[in-house]
């Protein structure tokens, strides 16, 4: 079964052709990241229009990088939610024109769904060994908009053991990165510069909210902004006086040459992972699972990847660096598992911007 | 009715009222809803609906044209993508029309100079001037995005004013007697008008714009989102 993913929730305009759930035969990810550079985040507003413009070539280069027809397609699975509304709705209403146009079935998936079933893809076509992840799982989904540590006990059940309070883990790397003019994207930007740092000299706080598996990351942003206060100094140009740009250009704060940025970045990111690694050692344990999958932008954090193969006693599991960003083939990949049962939507079908991870089978009882 | 490939869809989600026609050589139908902020979830359903009455299917498309704007922008988007999807999934083609043009058409022979507008949201419009210039009927300088409050700024004598106009803002334009405030049915924007100005396009031959057309965001001159 061919299922045409296509994933517009946030800043990359992305379509795939999976086939059967598992083999990618194409995977097309137009990044924004030269857009939003400059504002030191994603602009929603700009992000929306670039998917008016991006998403047609982008369907029509992941058919062709396929080499399948329009009309070998057997559905289509589109990110219902959550992510912005403005980029969502491109997305869906592409994809429901498409349904109508070829008659196949459209099916709604949700965008952390698809981050876990990028672990059940695989680019090889001839790779006879792969095995899909074996249930019970944990997964631990870390990106720029969510931190959700998720039991799986089998495909549609899902039980969010905990998720972040204020802000997400990717978002707190690019805060960071913000803070200390690193640049953006800030987990990437955190990472090259902690690897020129060294760890230790910095104190960070941890908030480990008890035995709770909840996370809270604003905090460490406090007191990373104590930390490079005493480094601030005056603006070296005069401020710009007037800008013709419609939305705010981020201003980096300037700080003295000799602010230590790699040692700090070195200690804050070690922060981060800290308290991912301990939850998520400790949801696998008590759950006993049989294997760790990781997702989401921030789990291509070399850093996370280490410290948890070291600190759990079962296998780690994480996808290609391609599959950690948001893409459709994800979204064509938890798609075909929905549809095997039996989730399909109606032409009536609306984002939904604050979708939740939910379940939607219940348990055989055992 | 009518040959496969022979019949244009409309789609017009520029504002708070979706609306969609069908237009043949010989026939018009047309549909017009508000769907606030549900135009996502009632646009594609309002399609299947309108065909179905018609005794028509996908097969009798042969065009889609799609107003790009001036309005508010995820509407814009809505219509934008599911016009583009599809001319990408059909392998029709598919033509981007100003809203203000569709709203101005069909006063297009009117001796009286014409102001146009179009809702933007967030107590904004944005406005049009049309006249008739030796002969030809012309849009005079850009989509202005206006107040409410200024709604009739500038507008000389025998203006007809024209669009959807919030009602609060009515009384004042009805005092005021250098303008001409033609009755809502009269002024509305109807996906008919639309439907023509993209079939004389398609008619004409003109090339297939699915790929490059993008909304026309007209900001104001304070910050707007
Ligand atoms: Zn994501």
């Amino acid at each position: 079964m061919l299922i045409l993913g296509i994933e517009t929730s946030c800043d990359e305009t992305s379509a795939a052709v999976v086939s059967d759930g598992q083999v990618i035969l194409s995977n097309v990810i137009r990044s924004q990241e030269d857009l939003h550079e400059r504002y030191g985040g994603v602009v929603p507003e700009l992000a929306s229009r670039r998917h008016v413009t991006a998403i047609i070539p982008v369907i029509d280069l992941a058919l062709r990088d396929a080499g399948v027809s329009k009309d070998e397609i057997d559905a289509i699975a589109v990110t219902e939610g959550p992510g912005l509304a403005g980029s969502l709705l491109v997305g869906m209403n592409t994809a429901k024109a498409l349904s109508m146009a070829w008659d196949v079935p459209l099916i709604p998936v949700n965008h952390l769904e698809g981050h876990i079933y990028s672990n059940w893809l695989t680019e090889d076509q001839s790779d006879s060994t792969f095995q899909p992840p074996r249930f019970p799982c944990v997964c631990l989904i870390v990106s720029g908009g969510h931190t959700e540590l998720v039991l799986i006990r089998d495909h549609g059940h899902f039980e969010v053991l905990g998720r972040t309070i204020d802000d997400a883990a990717g978002e707190a790397f690019d805060k960071g990165a913000r803070i200390l003019r690193l640049g953006f994207p800030g987990g990437p930007a955190i990472q090259r510069a902690s690897a020129e740092g060294k760890m230790g000299r910095h104190t960070f706080p941890r908030a480990w909210l008890g035995d709770s598996y909840d996370f809270s990351f604003s905090g460490l942003k406090t007191a990373l902004l104590r930390e490079v206060e005493k480094y601030k100094r005056e603006p070296s140009r005069p401020k710009k006086v007037v800008s013709t740009d419609p939305f705010p250009v981020h201003e980096p704060p300037e700080y003295s040459p000799n602010m230590p940025a790699s040692d700090i970045a070195a200690d804050f990111q070690d922060a981060i992972v800290d308290v991912l690694v301990k939850k998520t050692e400790r949801a696998a344990q008590e759950h006993r699972a049989s294997m760790v999958v990781l997702a989401g932008g921030v789990a291509a954090n070399s850093l996370l990847r280490k410290r948890l193969e070291n600190a759990l006693s079962v296998p780690l599991r994480s996808p290609s660096l391609r599959l950690c960003t948001d893409n459709g083939a994800m979204i064509a990949g938890a798609g075909y598992y929905l549809y095997q049962r039996g989730i399909i939507a109606s032409f009536d079908l609306d984002i939904s911007p604050q979708l939740p991870l939910v379940s939607d089978t219940a348990l055989e009882p055992s | 009715m009518a040959d496969p490939g022979t019949v244009m869809l409309a789609i017009d989600t520029s504002t708070d009222t979706s609306s969609i026609a069908l237009y043949s050589a010989s026939h018009l139908s047309e549909l017009s809803w508000h769907a606030g902020r549900n135009q996502t979830q009632t646009l594609l359903v309002q399609i299947e609906h309108l065909l179905t009455l018609n005794r028509l299917t996908l097969d009798h498309i042969g065009a889609v044209a799609v107003t790009v704007g001036p309005g508010m922008f995820n509407g814009l988007r809505v219509g934008l993508s599911t016009a583009k999807g599809l001319g990408f999934g059909r392998s029709i083609p598919v033509y981007g029309i100003d809203t203000l043009d569709v709203t101005a058409y069909p006063h297009r022979t009117s001796a009286d100079s014409i102001r146009a507008f179009v809702p933007a949201g967030r107590g904004r419009v944005v406005s049009g001037d049309y006249r008739k210039r030796s002969g030809r009927w012309t849009r005079s300088g850009d989509p202005q995005n206006r107040d409410f409050s200024e709604i009739a700024a500038g507008v000389g004598a025998n203006t007809i004013i024209i669009g959807e106009i919030p009602s609060a803002v009515e009384p004042g334009l009805l005092e005021n007697g250098s303008e001409l405030l033609p009755l809502l049915s009269l002024r509305a924007r109807r996906p008919g008008n639309l439907a023509e100005l993209g079939w004389r396009r398609w008619q004409a031959g003109e090339p297939d714009e699915s790929a490059t057309i993008e909304p026309l965001y007209v900001h104001g001159t304070r910050r707007a989102t």
